[in-house]
């Protein structure tokens, strides 16, 4: 059982599920939970639970939740204690958690000191590389601008050009012809000063379908440090990803001890604490440090699954000054968890988000079953957030079984108003490739033929159409109003 | 859609079922189509229906007759009441030089043994009427000329 934390109250700069989970834990430990809200988020389960909401405004929301300067302001007044950051927004931003604590409140997350370091891709890289980790080879703009070119061509191809401010896919350029290079680095230079407002770049060789692999791990600051096993997150679409799962059905048992000491050990090298994930690039068999996120990953639920280990009460046990309670064999994978993201987008128009007002929602339940969702019934998913509304994650004995449990559960979760890609998902985690735990990260951008929605067979139609008639005031109107008889008739398209 | 509240038909390409909607507790109603029966979840607006049925959310979206046959016949002629399938005229409420409104029901046709009325869609006065009652016609046939004055 945890001691005394030095924080009652802690307020979540977070909103959707995140807020919802992390309430949850704050709540559940007897903390008091401050939830941020804007005006724009109409029917936020969060704000509901929340024992004191805090309204925050901005010229556009996200706006309101990046406003570091508002955001401590508030949270002063309603004499918060510590804040949690979530994940997006600003739980990376190494500025914001100084400033929390230099108003003399506790952050829950890492050093200032550890976010910076992390934040900046390339020092990040160098740090990993000069503590004998492995990266992938490469080479780096600002090291000797003169002779970049030449060393790139080194690397060898295939190569990723990546903007080192970078983020997100955006800027990123795979060279597999050295004609290519230079054209490559001049339109990576101007997308990085576009997106990131610098042009600095730089090379690493590209692994040919890769597959994503990351470790989560846990420290204290006592220099205590655990991981807690690792989780695939190959399933990506427009670089974002869309399944994850623990454990990754592509390591051995001793790639696996191999890639979690490396992610602890880097973690320790860097002085880390509180909850951080090291994640890796892997392929043909080697592994190579990609970069490490300083706060609570999306996909966290899976490795809480395995594990029985509720991280964000960790981080706030960790934050508070209390050592780790547990050592590095108390920590058993058990079983096999699989998420998946529920997206308001059109995944058969490009993954196009998509808005609506959230006419019925009935998430799945059961054994095994647990859904982590940021709306409820009456919702309004706008354009102003992030399209992911839900999260549905299994835990059962087996990968197979965890994937079926998803499939199923998937089929029964009703959401209405909004179009989004349940159906999609269902569909993937079908795909034999998927079901073999053959994957990679472009496996869903050449597989869309499979993905797509099939249409619907003929008996469906009726019943759908049949079904829209009935529920249609209008339709039985007319269908009653002409003189007994005489039936009326709409037109219909599906 | 045609039939009393508890016994509808849906005519649906050439073929006629009888529906029936029971709405359940829980929300996941039983959608009949003569002896089928589904599951499904239904919410919506009047013009735009979201179904959620076999794992797949489908949105089904209604055309208001008026609007359906004033756009077809924007399509073809502004002022023509088209056959939308082959049929027989069972009623003509009207007569040549009748001023009619938008709404008003200009020619009752049976097909496919249900019957359906045709609508103005627009204030105008009946021109032509080409097919007596009980008379045969083919799909797209004009079955009632309509014109905003008479010198058209």
């Amino acid at each position: 059982m945890s001691g005394i934390l030095p924080f009652r109250s802690v307020l979540i700069a977070n909103r959707g599920e995140i807020a919802v989970r992390i309430l949850r834990s704050v709540q559940a430990m007897g903390l008091r939970a401050l939830v941020l809200h804007h005006p724009a988020d109409h029917a936020a389960p969060a704000t509901r639970q929340a024992d004191e909401v805090i309204e925050i405004t901005g010229d556009t929301p996200v706006a309101a939740f990046l406003d570091a300067p508002q955001i401590i302001t508030r949270a002063r007044e309603a004499a918060a204690d510590a804040i949690h950051p979530g994940y997006g927004f600003l739980s990376e931003n190494a500025a914001f958690a100084r400033a929390v604590t230099d108003s003399g409140m506790i952050f829950i997350g890492p050093s200032a000191e550890s976010m910076a370091l992390m934040g900046d891709k390339v020092r990040a890289r160098a740090f990993v590389a000069a503590h004998g980790f492995p990266v992938a080879p490469s080479a780096i703009e600002e090291d000797d601008p003169a002779s970049f070119v030449a060393r790139a061509c080194a690397v060898g191809v295939p190569l990723l050009i990546k903007p080192a401010a970078g983020g997100g896919g955006k800027g990123m350029h795979i060279v597999r012809n050295m004609d290519q290079l230079e054209d490559g680095l001049a339109q990576a230079q101007r997308e990085g000063i576009r997106y990131f407002g610098d042009g600095r770049l730089y090379v690493e060789r590209y692994v040919e379908r890769p597959r994503h692999i990351e470790v989560q791990v846990l420290a204290d600051h006592y220099g205590n440090v655990v991981h807690l096993s690792e989780r695939e997150c190959t399933l990506q679409r427009r670089f974002q990803k869309v399944v994850e799962e623990s454990p990754s059905p592509a390591l051995t048992a001793r790639e696996r001890q191999k890639i979690c000491d490396v992610a602890v050990g880097i973690a320790r090298a860097a002085c880390y604490r509180n909850a951080g994930t090291v994640e890796f690039i892997y392929g043909e068999g080697a592994f190579f440090f990609l970069e490490m996120n300083t706060r609570l990953q999306v996909e966290h639920p899976v490795t809480e699954a395995v594990t029985g280990i509720d991280l964000v009460a960790e981080q706030l046990r960790i934050a508070g000054g209390e050592p780790l309670g547990f050592s590095q064999q108390a920590v058993n994978v058990r079983g096999h968890a699989v998420e998946v993201r529920i997206y308001a987008e059109d995944a058969d128009a490009g993954f196009a988000p998509c808005t609506g007002q959230v006419l019925r929602w009935l998430p799945p339940s059961g054994a095994g079953i647990r859904v982590d969702a940021g709306i409820e019934q009456g919702s309004e998913v706008s354009a102003s957030f992030d399209p992911m509304l839900a999260k549905l994650v299994t835990h059962a004995q087996d990968r197979q079984t965890a994937l079926n449990l998803a499939v199923d559960a998937l089929g029964k979760t009703v959401l209405l108003g909004c179009r989004s890609n349940i159906g999609f998902l269902r569909r993937l985690l079908q795909l034999p490739a998927v079901r073999n735990g053959d994957m990679h990260t472009d496996l869903i951008s050449e597989s869309m033929d499979a993905l797509r929605r099939p249409a619907p067979p003929a008996a469906a139609v009726r019943a759908l159409v049949g079904a829209a008639a009935l529920k249609s005031r209008g339709v039985c109107d007319a269908a009653d109003a002409v003189p007994r008889l005489h039936a009326a008739m709409g037109a219909w398209r599906n | 859609m045609a039939g009393r509240p508890d016994a509808r038909m849906l005519l649906l390409g050439d073929e006629v079922y009888r529906i029936k909607l029971t709405e359940k507790a829980g929300g996941v109603d039983d959608m009949q189509v003569d002896e089928a029966v589904f599951n499904l979840v239904i919410a919506g607006h009047e013009r735009l229906f979201f179904i959620h049925l076999a794992g797949e959310v489908y949105e089904v979206a209604v055309l208001d007759p008026l609007e359906a046959h004033a756009r077809a016949a924007e399509r073809h002629d502004a002022l023509a009441a088209a056959a939308p399938m082959p049929g027989t005229i069972v009623a003509l409420p009207v007569a040549i030089g009748d001023a009619v409104e938008a709404g008003d029901v200009v020619v009752i046709i049976e097909s496919m043994k249900l019957e359906m009325s045709l609508r103005a869609g627009s204030a105008a006065i009946v021109t032509q009427l080409p097919y007596e009652v009980g008379t045969n016609f083919e799909k797209g046939a004009i079955l009632v000329q309509l014109a905003t004055t008479l010198a058209d």
